[in-house]
């Protein structure tokens, strides 16, 4: 069992004891997905207090529906699920769609409390992919959350998004050729 | 390569691609992670949520519990059991009780009316008690009065068919020996 499959059964583990009633594992299921909730969210929503009132609003679906939760998909794909569904409404109900971050909003996405001097180069790195990231449009974002970051099956991530797997494979290759190419782009703007 | 172990989405593992993937992958990945979380508050207001919830729940039990307890000692059905018990008791009492238009009927007196044949008697003064008891046996009377001044009884003989009655009389007459007279009581 490796690492990915590893993490898959501790959620199921701690979903199964939520649903059971047992606070302490829910708070710790809590902790391993706030965070990615949120930036997750944040690909549609742009105003980061409204992110985090959906954030709320999914881990309470997620604590009162662990119940339903059957493991026909692993439990972050289900989570996914439930906060693009309420970051879809609270967009709507915004009355606006989550356009794609500037550059200079893409900067202030860089953790303040993040590494020491010597990790320099490597917040240097994030940075500059964050930018680039922040660069693409919504569904290459997502796309490229969803299958390099949370490691979903392109299977999940179809069900998901609910668009044919081929859809999703396309949808990765284009988003790494404009990924490359912000990349570039940026690299070439940092170097001057 | 992904924490499954897996090539990176979308690049052949055979090709010079899968490098550069790879970095790209780490690259991501770091860029991922060093997004910030949301603000403390958002895990307060969701904790604080659950606890209450919880707190709720065990309210809810207890509440649960005690009904649950408290349901056979006040059962519902008791009130209808309860009227029913009255009207049945009323209806034993209406049943029992006698007849209230007709108040004279209720009255019980002392001289109930006997289907008894009363005699009255005299024993001859040298009669012992083992003759006289002898004779009430034959007759199967019993003295319900007397002695009178005059060393008269009444006896009394349970109602019987004319021909017993007659046959029971001739032989106490026959008793000369205990046998003073014997006659019919007045009623």
């Amino acid at each position: 069992m490796d690492l990915s499959d590893q993490a898959a059964a501790r959620d199921i583990d701690l979903l199964a004891a939520a649903a059971s009633g047992d606070p302490a594992a829910f708070e710790l299921l809590y902790d391993r997905y706030e965070r990615r909730v949120y930036n997750y969210v944040r690909s549609f929503v742009r105003q980061p207090a409204l992110a985090e009132e959906v954030v709320i609003d999914t881990m309470l679906a997620v604590w009162h529906g662990a119940r339903s939760y059957v493991q026909a998909s692993r439990v972050s794909t289900w989570i996914l699920g439930i906060a693009r569904h309420k970051a879809l409404d609270a967009v709507r109900k915004a009355g606006r769609q989550g356009a794609d971050l500037q550059l200079d909003q893409a900067a202030a996405l860089v953790d303040p409390a993040a590494g020491p001097a010597d990790d320099i180069d490597r917040k240097r790195n994030a940075q500059l992919m964050q930018r680039a990231i922040a660069h693409l449009s919504a569904d290459h974002q997502e796309i490229l959350r969803l299958a390099f970051y949370e490691d979903l099956p392109y299977a999940e991530i179809a069900a998901l998004l609910e668009i044919p797997d081929n859809t999703v494979k396309t949808r990765v290759f284009y988003a790494k050729q404009q990924l490359k190419g912000c990349l570039e782009k940026l690299g070439l703007e940092s170097a001057q | 390569m992904n924490a499954s172990g897996q090539p990176p989405p979308g690049t052949d593992p055979e090709s010079g691609e899968f490098a550069s993937m790879q970095d790209l992958q780490r690259a991501i990945r770091a860029a991922f992670d060093a997004e910030p979380g949301p603000a403390p508050r958002v895990r307060v207001a969701v904790l604080r949520h659950i606890h209450a919830q919880q707190s709720d729940n065990r309210v809810g039990l207890l509440a649960q519990l005690s009904a649950w307890l408290r349901a056979p000692l006040v059962p519902r059905w008791a009130p209808a059991a309860a009227m029913l018990l009255i009207l049945v008791q009323g209806a034993a009492l209406l049943y029992l009780l006698p007849d209230q238009t007709n108040p004279t009927a209720a009255v019980t007196t002392r001289a109930l009316p006997t289907h008894a044949t009363r005699l009255r008697v005299a024993f001859k003064p040298l009669a012992t008690a083992a003759q006289i008891r002898d004779l009430l046996g034959v007759l199967g009377a019993r003295i319900v009065d007397g002695p009178t001044p005059t060393g008269g009884y009444v006896i009394e003989l349970p109602t019987a068919d004319p021909r017993q009655l007659g046959e029971k009389l001739a032989a106490a007459r026959a008793r000369r020996d205990v046998l003073l007279t014997l006659e019919l009581a007045p009623p």
